[in-house]
């Protein structure tokens, strides 16, 4: 008789107690003048591990600046993140960024800004070069090896951004709008590209966005944040099966929904 | 790239325009007579000056043979100023635009100081140093290291912070950081720091053998006029000027064969 072999997915609805990433009552204030701005208030949300969770809100809500707390760039007026259950204090190669403007070293090759965050680690010449090779092939830049970031386009560095965080294995990939920059084509071909990443490596990412389209293409859920002072409005589930399709009417429905929720 | 064809002979020839046609302007002069020859010598007695100081035979005639010597002595004080001005301004500089303690701490007595013109450190160095390397050194190191100074904390100011940032969340230290993050990004900066200062230091270099010193290249300028010899003033002019010029590309390359971000930037 013959089984067909199945695979089952473990149905996991993830619960509290697989979060790895718990942001709890975070607040964030900032001086300005002789004033206060209260930018974020109260946000609270989970993300588990392996999860894909994009964050919309509009321009100037706070979300490069929940992203920043995330990343421990900046400390957060009230409440913490916690990370595996620890207090996030400082940036550190388990949360990495990769950032909305160019933030690639203009003074070293392709290469070299992958293979940075790998030098004083311990590993040998040729392991580095191996390593930085795979993750250079993995985004598509094999002959682009050895050009310096201003003689390569927009889609390209933010491609190389993505290649120096991947290599070094973070815990949580957090994301500010890396491809608002780039134009719809190039966005879409980023997009697929950083699916198939995340399910080859199954990262858990934060992906930052005020673009719903992208959203609904990448999420697994979706936080919509109101506007000042900006807190976690509304949760959604994305349950479309992948590939996703931006012209099926059921992906048509949740950006409607999503761009109702917006306003 | 066609642009860049068509003018390819440019960089070639457009340099040494303005020193031709300024030699051309001088012979004319003097063929006209209109400047007295004590005043300015033809160029062909500076020529001969010239040969007689580089390359004459010692004792051949006054200064001849001197200008290896001579550029020797110099050299050293200038390099050795121009060290101390590096190691004092490049760190504290770098320091004082990140740290804003640091920045607090020293702009106001360092833009007060630097207010003072040079030369009237130099009867107090005298005073401190007698006369001779020490007053000369000192000189240079204080003169270079302004430029260099001012320049390392603006370079250090005005490093991308997104940079330092990716550098802290992949995981670098502070050292690691400010070797390979915020010294290459300041480097334009720092190179014309450098290099300001590097020119300056020959302007002082003068100064300071300008006070008795018996060799050095500004030695026998001040003493080719006490022996009424202009050629040899104008001589010791134009080696400076010579001198100047190739000490700068010499740093320049030097930066460039020791640093990716000094070859890479700009
Ligand atoms: N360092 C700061 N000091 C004072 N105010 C700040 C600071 N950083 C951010 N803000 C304010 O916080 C608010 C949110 O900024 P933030 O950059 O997080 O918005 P955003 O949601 O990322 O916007 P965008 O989609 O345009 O990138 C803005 O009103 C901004 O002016
Ligand atoms: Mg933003």
């Amino acid at each position: 008789m013959k089984t067909r072999a199945k695979v089952i997915p473990l149905a996991r609805r993830p619960g509290p107690e697989d979060a790895l990433i718990e942001v709890d009552g975070v607040r964030k204030v900032f001086p300005v003048g002789a004033s206060f701005l209260t930018v974020l208030d109260e946000v609270r949300f989970q993300v588990s591990r392996g999860e894909l969770v994009c964050i919309i809100g509009r321009s100037g809500c706070g979300k490069s600046t929940l992203l920043k707390i995330l990343a421990g760039f900046l400390a957060p007026s009230a409440g913490k993140v916690l990370l595996n259950g620890e207090t996030v204090a400082r940036p550190g190669p388990d949360r990495c960024m990769v950032f909305q403007e160019d933030a690639l070293f203009p003074w070293l090759t392709v290469r070299e800004n992958v293979a940075f965050g790998l030098r004083g680690k311990g590993l040998s010449t040729t392991e580095v070069r191996e390593q930085v090779d795979k993750f250079l092939a993995l985004v598509g830049l094999r002959e682009f090896h050895n050009y310096l970031p201003r003689h390569i386009s927009g889609g390209m560095k933010q491609r190389v951004a993505l290649a120096r965080v991947l290599i070094l294995e973070p815990q949580v990939l957090l994301m500010d709008e890396p491809f608002a920059a780039l134009d719809a084509q190039t966005r879409e071909e980023m997009q697929d590209l950083l699916l198939t990443l995340w399910r080859q490596l199954s990262h858990t990412i934060i992906f930052v966005t005020h673009d719903i389209t992208e959203a609904v293409a990448l999420a697994d859920r979706v936080l919509v944040m109101s506007t000042a002072p900006g807190r976690i409005q509304q949760q959604l589930r994305v349950e479309l099966a992948r590939p996703r399709r931006r012209d099926r009417e059921d992906f048509m429905d949740l950006a409607g929904k999503l761009s109702a929720a917006l306003r | 790239m066609w642009k860049k064809e068509k003018y390819f002979n440019g960089p070639l020839i457009l340099p040494w325009i303005i020193p031709c046609l300024g030699i051309l302007l001088w012979i004319i002069v003097s063929k006209t007579e209109v400047v007295p020859g004590y005043l300015l010598p033809r160029p062909l007695e500076i020529g001969k000056a010239g040969y007689s100081y580089i390359f004459g035979e010692a004792g051949g005639g006054p200064y001849a043979g001197r200008f290896l010597a001579d550029l020797g002595s110099s050299t050293v004080r200038v390099g050795c100023g121009f060290a101390l001005a590096v190691l004092l301004g490049l760190p504290l500089g770098i320091a004082s635009g990140r740290l804003p303690y640091v920045h607090e701490l020293f702009s106001n007595s360092i833009n007060g100081l630097r207010a003072v013109p040079g030369i009237s450190w130099l009867p107090l160095a005298m005073i401190w140093f007698g006369i001779g390397m020490k007053t000369t050194v000192f000189l240079v190191a204080l003169a270079a290291f302004f430029p260099i100074y001012l320049n390392s904390a603006a370079g250090a100011t005005q490093v991308n912070p997104l940079l330092l940032q990716a550098g802290a969340m992949m995981g670098v230290g502070r050292v690691r950081g400010t070797f390979a993050i915020l010294l290459p990004a300041a480097m334009p900066h720092i190179i014309t720091g450098l290099r300001l200062g590097l020119g300056i230091s020959w302007a002082y270099l003068v100064l300071g053998e300008l006070s008795g010193v018996p060799n050095g290249l500004g030695a026998i300028i001040m003493d080719a006029r006490m022996l009424g010899r202009t050629d040899f003033i104008v001589v010791g002019i134009i080696v400076i000027a010579v001198i100047g010029r190739v000490s700068d590309r010499l740093l320049t390359v030097l930066l460039r064969s020791c640093f990716k971000s000094a070859r890479r930037l700009n």
